[in-house]
């Protein structure tokens, strides 16, 4: 009878953690695009950005540089893109502007 | 007397403060963008404001009041002279990025315990993310992943657990709620369950001596609840919780800001625990059927230099255990062995300051605190009813001389009055109703030395003069010394008194067919504490790696020792003739190997010993040792978290065993607790495990077949008395920001 229930929470643990999205074998393409966000610039703007960024549908990543002022998003590419990323920041009163590779130079980190 | 200095307490909260100006203002950074969520206060004032989302700002500006001190992680914090600085209105003020700011990542995790490294004292604040790590049903459940803290059952049919600390009991401990008396006397038994988790802000457990400001009785320690606070607290939270024990329970608090003075926060906690276990067949409950409903209210006011709060709560608990019929086989319904408790509590608390020079941060302070405890019980045919009243006051005064040089005084008063009805049957007194009234007033002094932070002394001393034991001094001290920016050393040494009430404190004892023998009137104790703390914090790889060693050491003076040693059917109480010391040695270590992922090892040595009747022996029932390793994870976007917990427990002594009713040690033994909880934008939804290997101490409860009999005893008690405990719970969160 333990044995079983044992082997029933086992069970149950092991399905939280194959569901979990981040150990799932996600073959969809993913991108990671760096937005340089210039009203964050505490730590309670950091949590409102976590509360509601992290929540955008295809997103499954973002790191944040108080410093820099920049937020890395990684999205699947086939539930978000830049656009819809970029409204999501508005919405939040935290407008954000993309920061591109090909023109590092020019972006606003660069011109601090 | 009593009853004036009650009113006035009371009163103080409602006088009126002359009206004062508001000053409105923003915050921004170097290129004027607006800074959300920076703390605009008035310097060593608790008058504070917080910038809103356009970074503006809107404080109460008495005219004695100056300096504006701004802070704001992300940026260095900045002191305004408003005088001299400001001629415009509304103010603006510009703060600079911080440059020690090399990188932060939003999803790196904060530690859910930390040791402050500023703290003098050696205290771990618990907050509520490491809280959130286990089930954390009430303040007893709280300690599953802190080394420090040991909570156990007292017996096998009540339900009652006790803290150690330092590998001695939890009566030696001072607990506090927001600094003042809490759990103590009456409710030392039961009052761990008393503070529902959902309920704190966090927790601070400072080991050793502490302050004198608190009193005199923290003898191996203090461990202070801080409650949620109205002012900065969600608006709304809800946490449902239920086990496959039985047990569902709700709890919910709420906050509202009435005006820009006043806010006030309401909690409810509601538990049930009616289903029955008896998974040892012994034909007693694994554990009581309890059920508990406990009410809060606190206000907090704020006006000018003025800053009030006051918190009222109610609870009632009714606790039944024993036999049942259901378990018993074919006992007669009025044959079975059955305990019961009523516990109805009332307590406030309402404390006052008044900042007088906030130059030179003078303040004074009233701290008015007071609980009614009425208990009725019995256990078996052993009836124990009691009432317990406590007031204490305290006035403080403090006054910084220089940056260096601070000192705080103040008076204090405390009144017990218990009284208690119980059967002559099982105890040796003369009386059958007593009453004990003790009444402490006392004064203390305390200068601090503070040279840039790094080298801090602390030295305190009070006077006290109790009604039963007249005067006695208690003095303490502290040294915190940085010997490099990765090494802290903190040493401490001081004394501690307490007085020990017996029934109150140990009535969990008449879960078994031991008599009470006190043959000591002198129900006064007194230990000295010793304390060395050696705190690393070394860079590896990238991230620090935190280690924590220290030793205590307490050596009692003056002892009640409880002895169940001597005599298997008698519980005797007399005063310490010859040594009796607790010594610990703990080593620490937390290191997040990777995002997200933390690890604490923890390792811990105490050899504990008292004499009994002439012979210096092992303190029963206390582990040898113990072992803590923690891991959490949680995923990047912290919509997932995992946390396993092993505790591995030393071996130990069993009190002297007569007739082999039970074996001279135990052996050590391992538990283990295990929780998953994913995160919604909201809520979350939490699934774990308590004691997830099953492990039970076999036949907790000894002659369990004949309770009426001389040998039955339910105190000998000394790991878990349940099995594997499945739960599950919902949390709602209206979040502020």
């Amino acid at each position: 009878m333990k044995t079983v229930k044992l082997i029933r929470i086992i069970s149950i643990v092991c399905c939280m953690f194959v569901t979990v999205p981040g150990f799932a074998q996600d073959k969809k393409k993913k991108e990671t695009i760096k937005f340089y966000v210039e009203g964050m610039s505490c730590v309670n703007c950091q949590a409102k950005i976590e509360k509601n960024i992290a929540w955008e549908k295809g997103v499954t990543d973002m790191k944040c540089n108080l410093k820099d002022k920049t937020v890395e998003v990684t999205y699947n590419t086939d539930k978000t893109n830049t656009e819809k990323l970029t409204t999501a920041f508005e919405k939040i009163g935290m407008p954000a502007k993309e920061v591109k590779k090909e023109k590092q130079t020019e972006n606003p980190i660069d011109k601090k | 007397m009593i009853r004036f200095i009650l009113f006035a307490g009371l009163l103080l909260p409602f006088i009126p403060v002359r009206a004062e100006e508001w000053l409105k203002g923003n915050v921004t950074d170097k290129k004027g963008y607006p800074v959300t969520g920076a703390t605009v206060h008035w310097k060593n004032t608790p008058i504070i404001s917080i910038t809103d989302e356009n970074g503006a700002f809107s404080i109460l500006s008495p005219d004695t009041l100056k300096i504006l001190h701004i802070t704001c992680p992300g940026f260095i914090e900045k002191e305004i002279d408003t005088e001299e600085d400001f001629r415009q209105v509304p103010f603006n003020i510009q703060l600079e990025a911080s440059f020690e700011l090399d990188e932060v990542v939003i999803s790196e995790r904060k530690p859910g315990t930390l040791i402050p490294r500023t703290s003098l004292l050696h205290t771990q604040r618990i907050s509520s993310d490491e809280l959130i790590r286990a089930a954390c049903c009430n303040l007893g459940e709280s300690f599953e992943t802190n080394p420090s803290v040991d909570v156990s059952y007292s017996d096998a049919v009540t339900g009652a657990r006790q803290i150690r600390l330092l590998g001695l009991a939890g009566t030696y401990v001072q607990m506090l709620s927001e600094n003042s008396p809490s759990v103590r006397g009456l409710a030392a038994p039961y009052g761990l369950d008393y503070i529902p988790g959902p309920w704190m802000e966090s927790i601070q457990v400072s080991k050793g001596t502490s302050s004198v400001k608190n009193g005199y009785e923290a003898i191996t320690g203090q461990i202070n609840v801080e409650y949620k606070k109205p002012p900065v607290a969600d608006p709304f939270s809800a946490n449902v919780f239920v086990a496959d024990n039985g047990r569902y329970e709700l709890n919910t608090d709420g906050a509202l800001l009435i005006n820009d003075k006043l806010s006030s926060g309401l909690f409810l906690h509601y538990s049930n625990e009616m289903a029955e276990h008896d998974n040892n067949d012994d034909g007693f409950m694994d554990t009581p059927l309890k059920h508990q409903f406990n009410i809060m209210n606190r206000w907090h006011y704020i006006q000018g230099k003025f800053i009030s709060q006051t918190y009222l709560s109610f609870l009632n608990e009714k606790r039944y255990g024993g036999q049942t019929t259901r378990h018993s086989g074919n006992i007669h319904p009025d044959e079975l062995y059955e305990t019961f408790l009523k516990t109805n509590r009332f307590q406030f608390t309402t404390k006052n300051g008044y900042i007088t020079r906030p130059e030179i941060n003078e303040s004074i302070a009233l701290i008015t605190s007071g609980s009614y405890h009425d208990n009725d019980s019995y256990f078996g045919h052993r009836i124990y009813n009691a009432r317990q009243k406590n007031l204490y006051l305290s006035v403080m005064y403090e006054r910084e001389f220089t940056k260096t040089h601070h000192i705080s005084t103040g008076i204090s008063f405390n009144y017990d009055g218990i009284r208690q009805e119980y059967q002559q049957s099982y105890i040796t007194s003369v009386s059958n109703d007593e009453k004990i009234n003790e009444s402490t007033p006392g004064l203390y002094t305390q200068y601090t030395f503070n040279k840039d932070d790094r080298f801090i002394i602390l030295a305190g001393i009070r006077a006290d003069y109790n009604s039963q034991y007249d005067l006695f001094v208690t003095p303490r001290l502290h040294v915190k010394y940085n010997l490099a920016d990765w090494a802290h050393l903190r040493a401490s040494a001081g004394k501690g008194f307490r007085t020990t009430y017996i029934l109150p404190e140990y009535n969990y004892y008449l879960a078994s067919n031991r008599r009470f023998e006190i043959l000591t009137d002198k129900m006064q104790e007194e230990a000295w504490n010793y304390g060395i703390n050696l705190s690393f914090y070394i860079p590896v790889a990238d991230r620090e790696l935190t280690i924590q060693t220290e030793w205590y050491y307490t050596d009692f003076k003056k002892q009640v020792v409880a002895d169940v040693d001597s005599d298997p059917h008698k519980v005797l109480f007399y005063e310490l003739n010859g040594s009796s010391y607790s010594s610990n040695m703990q080593i620490e270590a937390i290191y997040p190997f990777f995002r997200g992922f933390t690890l604490t090892a923890a390792y811990r040595l105490t050899d504990s010993k008292t004499t009994y009747e002439g012979n210096l022996k092992k303190k029963p029932l206390v582990n040898d040792y113990k072992g803590l390793v923690t891991a959490s994870y949680q995923t990047p976007l912290k919509k997932w978290q995992f946390d396993l917990t092993g505790q591995f427990n030393g071996g130990g002594r069993m009190p002297n065993p007569h007739d082999n009713l039970w074996k001279d040690t135990f052996r050590p033994y391992t538990v283990v607790h295990a929780q998953v909880t994913k995160f919604f934008r909201t809520w979350s939804v939490y699934l774990g495990s308590e004691n997830l290997l099953d492990f039970r101490q076999k036949n907790p409860i000894i002659a369990s077949e004949n309770p009426w009999g001389e040998d039955f005893d339910a105190t000998m008690v000394w790991g878990p008395v349940h099995g594997r405990k499945l739960y599950m719970g919902i949390r709602y969160n209206l979040s502020r920001i």
